[in-house]
C-alpha cells in the first residue's frame, strides 16, 4: 500500500494549491471579518453535513434568511472526517460540518474547531444538558446540537412469551433472562455485542453513572476503575462468561438476521434506528415491543445517548452565523418540524427538552405489536439520559485502544477488568506525553 | 639520459589524455541520459523522495496540548522520540510479525500451487495451455476489494452458505478465531495470486531450451524427473523473484483483513497488520506524525527482509 502513502500526500497537495487560488479568489471581497459584536451584511457559509433531508432545510432557510446563505455539500463517505482535516489543515475548511461528539472532541482536541463559547452562550438554553457536554468537551463550546439518540430497548414480544420472560427492567435482571432462555434453548441469546464495537460498554458506564472523563478544575480526573465503571464492566463480564450475548458485527451485511431470525430476542437500540427496522425485519414485523433501558439503579434511572453535532470549524469567518443557523436547524419548531417527519428520511431525533411534539411520527407502523407505548417509552429515553458523560482530548485515541482489547474481552482472551485497568494506565500516560494534565480519579 | 626519458614520459601521458577525453564524452552523454531521465526523475522525486522526506520530517515531530487539551496545539520537534515509543510498541512489533510468519507459511502454499499448476500447463498442448491460463487469472483480474467482498458473503457468520450447510448438516461451523483466522485469510490470499506467480513461472519455463528435456529423455528421464531435475532447477530466479514480491506485498497486507474485519471484529483487531495499525494511528486517532515513524519503519524492515530474502536464496542458487 506505499501507493496509498503518496496518494493522500499528493492528494494534500492539491487540496493545498487549490486552496490557494480560493484564498487569492476571495480575498478582496469580504473584508468585514469575524466581528466579534456580530457580522453585518450577506455573506456565504459552506456546510458539510450526511444527513438526508438537511439539504431541503438548508434551502428553507436561505429563503427565510438572504442575508446568511447556506452552502450545503453533501459530504456522505467513510473518510468524510479525513477530508475535514485536510481542509482545516489546507485552509479550505468549510464553516459548518456535522459531527458526532468523539470527534468534535477530537477536532476540538486538534484544534481544529473554533471556540463559539460566546457566541453560543444564547442557545445553550434550547438543548439538554448532556446534548451541550457533547459540543462543550472541557468546558469551552465548539459547536451546536444537532440531534440525540437515546437509548432503550426493542425486544420480540412473541419469543419472550414463548420462553416465558418478560422485558428486564434492569440489567441484573437482563442476565436472569439471559440464562432463563438458555435453559430452555441454548443457541437463543438475549443480547449482542459486536467485537468491534465497544460502545456498548460506552453505554454501559454512562448508564451506571461512571464518569472516564471528568474535569476537575484545571486537570482531568480519570476513573476508569472506578466502582460505577466496573460496575457496568461486571455486566459485560458476565454476558461473556455465560455466553448469553451473540457476536454479530455490525458490519456484517447479514446482521439484522440474528434477531430477524430470532437467534438474538432482545437489543438496545435508539430513535436513529427506528427508520431502517421496517424494511430490515421482513420476518419479524410486528412481533417486536419497546421497553425501557435497562438499569443499575431504578431509584435514579439513568440511560445514555450519542449526540449529532454541528461543529464550527477552525477558520470560520461568521462563527456568530454559523451558529445562528446551527441552532435555528436544531431547535425551530419549524426546522425539527420537518426533520422529524418520517419524509425527511433524516432518522434525527431532537437535543431539545420538551421532545413530545416530534416522537409519534418516527416510530415505525409496521415493527411493533402496538402492546406498549412507543411514544412514551422514547420520551422517557430522552428525559433520562444522564448529563454527567464528558468526552476527554484524547477520547478518541482511547476508543482506538479499547477496540483493539474490545475483542480480546469478546473471545475471553481477557477480563473487563484488566481492559479497564490498562485503559485507566493508557489514558494517563497518553494525556500525560501531549502535555494534558491528568490525574487519577476515583 | 635526459632524451632518452623524454619518450616514456609522453607515452605515460597520451593515456590520460585518453581517459580525460572518455570521461567528457561521458559526460555529454550522461546530459542526454539525464534528459531522458527527467520525466521519470521528476514523477520520483514528486511522488517518492519528497513525500518520504515529508513523513520523515513529520515523524519527527509530536503534537503538543495544555492544559485541559482543547483548543489550539503545537506540533515541536521532539527528535527519534517517536521512533523511541515504535521500538517498545509491543502492539506494533507483534503485527509485524504476525504478518511475517503467516505470509511465509502462504507464500510457500501459494507459490507451491503456482508451480505445479505451472509444471502441469508445461506439460500439455498449447492450446489448453491459453485456456487455462486466462481461466487461472481470473482471480487476478478481479480487483482485490470485489473478490475480498466476494469471499467476505462466503465467510460471514450471519449469511455464509457454507457455515449454513454445515449448520444443516448440525455442525457448528465458525471460519474465524484462532487458527481457522488464518486459514480463511490465507485462502483467500492464495486464491488470488496463485494465477498471475502461475503466469510468471509458466513463461520461464516457455523460455526453457527445448533441448533440455530431449537431452533428459534420452537419458531415460521420465516426465516428473523432467519437471523436477530439469525444469525447477532452471527456473528458481523466477520464484526467488515471485517469492520476494509476495513477501513484500504480505507485509503491507491492508484492504483484504481490513474488510474481513466486518465480519470477524474480534478475530482481526484494529493492528492485525503493520499497515492496519499504521492507518488507525494515522486517520481515526489523528496522530499523523507517529504514523509516519511507523510506516518508516515499515519501509526499513521490508527493505531489509526482502535484500535479506534475496541474498539468501541467490547464495543457494550459485
Amino acid at each position: 500500500m506505499s501507493t496509498f502513502r503518496t496518494r493522500s500526500v499528493t492528494g494534500a497537495a492539491a487540496a493545498l494549491s487549490l486552496s490557494l487560488v480560493l484564498a487569492a479568489c476571495s480575498g478582496g471581497s469580504d473584508s468585514d471579518s469575524a466581528a466579534e459584536t456580530g457580522t453585518q451584511g450577506k455573506v456565504s457559509l459552506e456546510f458539510w453535513s450526511w444527513t438526508e433531508g438537511i439539504e431541503a432545510q438548508t434551502k428553507v432557510w436561505n429563503k427565510e434568511h438572504p442575508e446568511t446563505q447556506i452552502k450545503f455539500v453533501n459530504a456522505a463517505g467513510d473518510t468524510v472526517y479525513q477530508k475535514l482535516r485536510a481542509a482545516v489543515t489546507s485552509g479550505d475548511a468549510p464553516c459548518l460540518s456535522k459531527m458526532d461528539g468523539m470527534n468534535l472532541a477530537n477536532f476540538a482536541a486538534d484544534g481544529l474547531l473554533t471556540d463559539i463559547t460566546k457566541i453560543a452562550a444564547k442557545y445553550k438554553a434550547s438543548y439538554t444538558t448532556p446534548a451541550w457536554n457533547s459540543v462543550s468537551p472541557g468546558g469551552a463550546a465548539y459547536g451546536i446540537p444537532t440531534g440525540s439518540s437515546p437509548l432503550f430497548t426493542a425486544y420480540r414480544a412473541d419469543l419472550f412469551q414463548k420462553y416465558g420472560i418478560s422485558a428486564p427492567r434492569t440489567w441484573d435482571d437482563l442476565i436472569a433472562a439471559g440464562k432463563a432462555v438458555q435453559k430452555k434453548d441454548k443457541n437463543v441469546k438475549i443480547f449482542n455485542m459486536a467485537g468491534e464495537d465497544p460502545s456498548t460498554l460506552v453505554d454501559l458506564s454512562w448508564q451506571a453513572n461512571a464518569q472516564w472523563y471528568k474535569v476537575d478544575g484545571d486537570h482531568w480526573a480519570i476513573a476508569f476503575t472506578s466502582p460505577e465503571a466496573l460496575k457496568a464492566g461486571d455486566i459485560v463480564q458476565e454476558l461473556v462468561d455465560n455466553d448469553l450475548a451473540s457476536n454479530a458485527s455490525y458490519a456484517d451485511p447479514g446482521v439484522f438476521k440474528t434477531w430477524d431470525l430470532g437467534s438474538t430476542i432482545l437489543m438496545t437500540t435508539s430513535t436513529w434506528q427506528l427508520p431502517i427496522y421496517d424494511t430490515n425485519f421482513p420476518k419479524s414485523k410486528g412481533k417486536w415491543q419497546l421497553a425501557d433501558a435497562p438499569l443499575f439503579d431504578t431509584a435514579h434511572p439513568q440511560t445514555s445517548s450519542n449526540f449529532d453535532v454541528t461543529a464550527v470549524l477552525k477558520g470560520c469567518k461568521y462563527p456568530d452565523r454559523a451558529a445562528q443557523f446551527a441552532a435555528w436547524l436544531s431547535s425551530s419548531k419549524e426546522s425539527l418540524t420537518a426533520l422529524t417527519d418520517p419524509a425527511s428520511k433524516s432518522g434525527l431525533f431532537p437535543a431539545v427538552d420538551d421532545v413530545s411534539p416530534y416522537v409519534d411520527k418516527i416510530i415505525p407502523t409496521d415493527m411493533f405489536n402496538g402492546k406498549s407505548d412507543s411514544a412514551n417509552v422514547i420520551t422517557t429515553a430522552a428525559s433520562r439520559v444522564g448529563g454527567q458523560w464528558q468526552y476527554g482530548p484524547d477520547y478518541a485515541a482511547m476508543y482506538s485502544e479499547m477496540q483493539k482489547q474490545w475483542g480480546k474481552v469478546m473471545k475471553k482472551q481477557l477480563t473487563v477488568k484488566a481492559m479497564l485497568t490498562h485503559l485507566q494506565d493508557w489514558v494517563l500516560a497518553d494525556l500525560k506525553n501531549k502535555g494534558v494534565k491528568a490525574v487519577a480519579g476515583s | 639520459m635526459s632524451t632518452l626519458t623524454r619518450p616514456p614520459r609522453v607515452a605515460a601521458d597520451s593515456p590520460v589524455r585518453r581517459r580525460t577525453s572518455r570521461r567528457l564524452s561521458g559526460r555529454k552523454g550522461a546530459y542526454k541520459g539525464v534528459l531522458f531521465a527527467l520525466p521519470f526523475l521528476v514523477g520520483f522525486l514528486f511522488t517518492y523522495v519528497l513525500p518520504i522526506a515529508y513523513a520523515f520530517g513529520q515523524s519527527l515531530h509530536e503534537k503538543k496540548s495544555s492544559g485541559l487539551g482543547f483548543g489550539p496545539t503545537k506540533v515541536v520537534y521532539t527528535g527519534f522520540s517517536n521512533y523511541s515509543a515504535i521500538l517498545s510498541d509491543g502492539a506494533f512489533w507483534s503485527s509485524m510479525l504476525r504478518t511475517l510468519l503467516f505470509g511465509l507459511v502462504q507464500i510457500a502454499v501459494m507459490l507451491g500451487i503456482s508451480l505445479l499448476l505451472a509444471l502441469l500447463l508445461d506439460g500439455v498442448a498449447a492450446r489448453a495451455v491459453r485456456l487455462f491460463r486466462a481461466g487461472l487469472l481470473i482471480p487476478y483480474v478481479v480487483p482485490s476489494v470485489v473478490s475480498t467482498l466476494m469471499w467476505l458473503f462466503l465467510y460471514s457468520p450471519t449469511i455464509s452458505p457454507i457455515v449454513d450447510v454445515a449448520g444443516r448438516a448440525g455442525v457448528h461451523l465458525s471460519l474465524f478465531g484462532g487458527l481457522n483466522t488464518y486459514l480463511s485469510l490465507g485462502n483467500l490470499l492464495t486464491w488470488q495470486g496463485i494465477g498471475f506467480n502461475m503466469i510468471l513461472i509458466s513463461a520461464s519455463l516457455q523460455a526453457l531450451p527445448r533441448e533440455l528435456y530431449e537431452a533428459a529423455r534420452l537419458d531415460g528421464a521420465r516426465e516428473w524427473r523432467i519437471a523436477w531435475s530439469v525444469k525447477v532447477p532452471n527456473i528458481t530466479g523466477i520464484l526467488v523473484l515471485t517469492g520476494m514480491f509476495s513477501l513484500i506485498g504480505r507485509l503491507q497486507l491492508f484492504a483484504e483483513p481490513l474488510l474481513l474485519r466486518y465480519v470477524a471484529p474480534e478475530s482481526i483487531s484494529t493492528d492485525f497488520t503493520p499497515m492496519m495499525e499504521i492507518f488507525d494511528k494515522a486517520f481515526k486517532t489523528g496522530n499523523y506524525q507517529y504514523a509516519a515513524a511507523e510506516s518508516l519503519v515499515l519501509a526499513v524492515v521490508t527493505g531489509i527482509l526482502a535484500l535479506v530474502f534475496y541474498r539468501v536464496t541467490n547464495r543457494k542458487m550459485s
